[in-house]
């Protein structure tokens, strides 16, 4: 029979172990002295394998087991942390995590690799050579190593020898010795009931029985071994006492346990339990009443302390992250159907139906913020991550790099959480590879030869900023539009300011990479990152001084679900803006169109800012009105227009997404539900300005041609 | 080496216990006990030589103990309790075994 275990709590539960891992071993880095920072990692380890074990990843804790007791050493202080242990223990940490992703049907695990890492540890070990650690004891029948379990036990041993056990030559003294030496803990308590008066004891003869109460890692057998020469002269009872469904309870009652051993009988017990109350009133000490007053107190006492207790308990929940979508979808039905409601009140006029509607109003605004509030996520893990990929990545090349962060508890949904991961590694592996300079060039330009990344998350309005700063060499605006011109990406007279050419690293295939490194210099990950994040609904701005540094800037939507937008109108058709984006509304009025001669422009107190006209781009029949809207937002950093007819307003909206049949559709990120059914498309501002800059640049090369 | 000496008077019988004892002196021992019980009113043990004792002795001490304290008498020590009858008493897991009758500190398997 086979029984079907479930083992995702475990991965899930070794995933977030091996990040606090991570994050502690680099800390570790920092402080190898600090007894609670190898404690921690300790912990990790023995957690990862302990249940590792349990769930049957057999593989995992045999592995973590060598990790972990190298570091039981350093705990001990047997051996000192250094660099290599740092090293090893990082390597085994990823080496874990394969192990992990393999039994989750990826790659399997290189068990090469696996062994070069046991090697390495075991080498660190004093004496190295050998296995470390177990290999003391002083016992001859050294049990086999597959025999020890992870946490010491404690077991119940019941030795009772033949009388005649003196006559073969057994010393039962020695077994009894050799069993405290397998254990942590031994107290041996001997029974002499049986030990008859001296005038009737045969003096060769052994009376004595014992029982030992072991604690111990080794196993049943490993204690059974013990005895495995004389099993034919004694009786021998093992019970394994701190079993689960022993330690789930309360520690049992002394009487119990009598009852159990058959040293009582019960009618005994029960005579010598009866209730104290009960044997006062006998006694006359107390009356009954007084006994029940007492009694009442206790119990309110229990109850209070109980429901504390539970509390306690209760602090936090661990649910699967599809159960929270499914909440959010709810919710975003939610809204929908309380937007209806609100409008089928207010058409009705009905003053009581408006009444429970701003009720529900109330009370769906209440619920969204809940539910979105249970999906945000410190972003504190990931930062964790990039403080490795800093450590590597410096030493891969040779260069000294301090990684620091600031707002690792800004919250952001686990959505965008998930998604920022790539993105922000390209940014600072370009940081690194490009940015920050190696030692001798930043002394020779005046500069700490350790060069500074430093990532950090703020909240700002609707949205979270997230910065990765290097001291390094700065962006140049010129060399990078010479080699975009070069590369043909840009026309040969093409003038850009400095921030429409630090963009210009976020294009396809663009690289100022002289060499293409491990690292970076193909050209692709700067464009991943323009296009996660334009996913995300983000958007990207770039800084940099020459010599001094660069910052990149990531503006992301607190979440994905649910967006304030902006309601417009186009003829019949109903359309969405992000509102993040949006900064004005203006007119646009025939006579602007005509005093810009019909080109897509308007002057806005003084700035120039193109338009795109929704209406020609979705080829939406009809007459435009007299006077038009513009909604000016900010696109990639820059001011852009967008013409419809007019401005509804501010709208909740509930992102849907398209579906398939419409995934090219990519000037629209999702759809939206009214209250009165209608559909309204969401448009993405930023996919739109790009397809008709892109569209004009074809057409003003194919005019020159 | 086990040696039994009975006052003159006949009051105190003294068992001294010296050297390595074990389940080959058990019948000594025994014999010993016993004859130190009925002949003196009084036992003394002296076991500051004692330099082993296997389960066997302690046996027959524990169970002439026991004997002497059900009758009301004691089983005085002479001397300094060594060392190796500690260890006998905790390996053999006898710590304890005579409860509040041990007066000397003979069954505490550690030295006071």
């Amino acid at each position: 029979m086979s029984v079907e275990i479930d083992t995702s709590a475990f991965t899930e539960e070794a995933y977030e172990l091996l990040s606090e891992l991570e994050a502690s071993l680099l800390e570790l880095e920092e402080s190898p002295d600090d007894q609670d920072l190898i404690g921690r990692v300790f912990r990790a380890m023995h957690t990862i394998k302990g249940s590792g074990a349990m769930f049957g990843f057999d593989e995992v804790a045999e592995f973590t087991h060598e990790v972990e007791t190298i570091f039981d050493m350093a705990r001990n202080k047997t051996i000192s942390v250094s660099k290599t242990l740092i090293d090893l223990t990082l390597a085994a940490r990823d080496q874990i995590r394969s192990m992990l992703d393999a039994a989750a049907g990826g790659e399997p695990a290189d068990k090469n690799n696996a062994q070069k890492i046991i090697q390495g540890l075991r080498a660190l070990a004093p004496g190295a050579g050998g296995a470390p650690k177990d290999s003391g004891g002083g016992s001859a029948k050294k049990p086999p190593a597959q025999a020890s379990v992870d946490e010491p036990h404690v077991y119940r041993v019941r030795i009772k020898p033949n009388q005649d056990i003196f006559a073969n030559g057994t010393n039962p003294l020695l077994l009894l010795g050799e069993l405290r030496d397998i254990g942590e803990d031994c107290q041996i308590i001997a029974q002499y009931e049986g030990l008859p008066p001296l005038e009737k004891l045969d003096p060769e003869q052994c009376y004595t029985s014992w029982e030992v109460f072991l604690t111990t890692k080794q196993s049943e057998n490993a204690i059974r071994d013990v005895f495995i020469f004389v099993d034919d002269q004694c009786e021998l009872n093992i019970r394994l006492l701190d079993r689960e469904e022993v330690l789930g309870n309360d520690v049992q009652k002394l009487g119990n346990i009598l009852v159990q051993r058959g040293d009582i009988k019960e009618e005994v017990l029960e005579q010598a339990l009866k209730p104290i109350g009960d044997r006062l009133v006998e006694s006359g000490v107390v009356s009954s009443s007084q006994v029940k007053a007492a009694l009442a107190e206790q119990n309110a006492i229990k109850a209070k302390r109980d429901k504390k207790v539970q509390a306690e308990s209760a602090t936090s929940v661990r649910v699967p992250s599809e159960k929270l979508d499914g909440l959010v979808d709810l919710v975003g039905e939610l809204v929908t159907v309380q937007a209806r409601l609100n409008q089928t009140a207010s058409t009705r006029q009905d003053h009581d139906l408006q009444l429970i509607a701003e009720e529900v109003e109330r009370l769906t605004g209440e619920l969204r913020d809940n539910t979105m509030s249970i999906r945000m996520l410190a972003i504190g893990t990931t930062f964790n991550k990039f403080k490795r990929l800093v450590r590597d990545l410096s030493t891969e090349l040779g260069k000294q790099i301090e990684m620091t962060t600031e707002g690792a508890d800004t919250e952001l949904d686990k959505t965008v959480i998930d998604q920022l991961n790539d993105p922000l590694v390209h940014i600072i592996r370009n940081s690194i590879d490009h940015g920050i300079e190696t030692p001798d060039v930043r002394i020779a330009h005046g500069k700490n030869p350790q060069g500074l990344v430093h990532l950090s998350a703020i909240h700002s309005g609707a949205s979270v900023l997230i910065r990765v700063e290097d001291d390094g060499k700065g962006l140049d605006p010129n060399a990078l539009t010479r080699k975009a011109i070069e590369k043909g990406h840009l026309p040969p007279d093409a003038q850009l300011t400095d921030k429409e050419a630090f963009m210009l690293i976020f294009g396809a295939g663009f690289s100022m990479a002289e060499k293409i490194t491990n690292v970076s210099g193909r050209g692709v990950g700067m464009d991943v990152v323009r296009r996660s994040i334009d996913a995300l609904r983000g958007s990207i701005e770039v800084a940099s001084e020459l010599g001094k540094g660069t910052t990149i800037t990531l503006k992301l939507p607190l979440t994905l679900a649910i967006i304030e937008g902006l309601l417009v109108k186009v003829a019949d058709e109903l359309f969405v803006l992000p509102l993040a984006a949006v900064e004005e509304c203006v007119e646009l009025s025939r006579t602007d169109i005509a005093n810009a001669h019909n080109r897509h422009v308007i002057n806005v107190r003084d700035e120039i800012v193109p338009y795109i006209r929704i209406r020609d781009r979705f080829d939406i029949p009809g007459e435009a009105p007299e006077i038009e809207q513009i909604v000016i937002s900010d696109v990639d950093s820059k001011r852009t227009g967008f013409v419809v007819d007019s401005v509804i307003g501010q709208h909740q909206t509930v992102i849907k997404s398209l579906g398939k049949n419409f995934e090219h559709s990519e000037e629209f990120s999702g759809a939206t539900i009214l209250g009165d059914g209608t559909v309204a498309l969401i448009l993405d501002l930023s996919k739109m300005v790009r397809y008709v800059e892109a569209e004009e640049e074809d057409l003003s090369e194919s005019v020159a041609a | 080496m086990i040696d039994l000496s009975i006052s003159d008077s006949g009051d105190v019988g003294k068992l001294v216990l010296s050297g390595s004892i074990g389940i080959q002196h058990a019948a000594q021992l025994k014999e010993s006990l016993l004859e130190g019980i009925s002949a003196a009113k009084q036992l003394v043990l002296n076991v500051s030589d004692l330099e082993r004792a296997d389960l066997a002795v302690i046996q027959l001490i524990f169970a002439a103990h026991r004997s002497l304290a059900d009758k009301g008498k004691t089983l005085s020590i002479d001397g300094k309790i060594s060392e190796a009858w500690h260890t006998a008493v905790k390996d053999s897991g006898y710590v304890g075994c005579l409860n509040t009758n041990d007066n000397n500190g003979l069954w505490t398997g550690e030295g006071k």
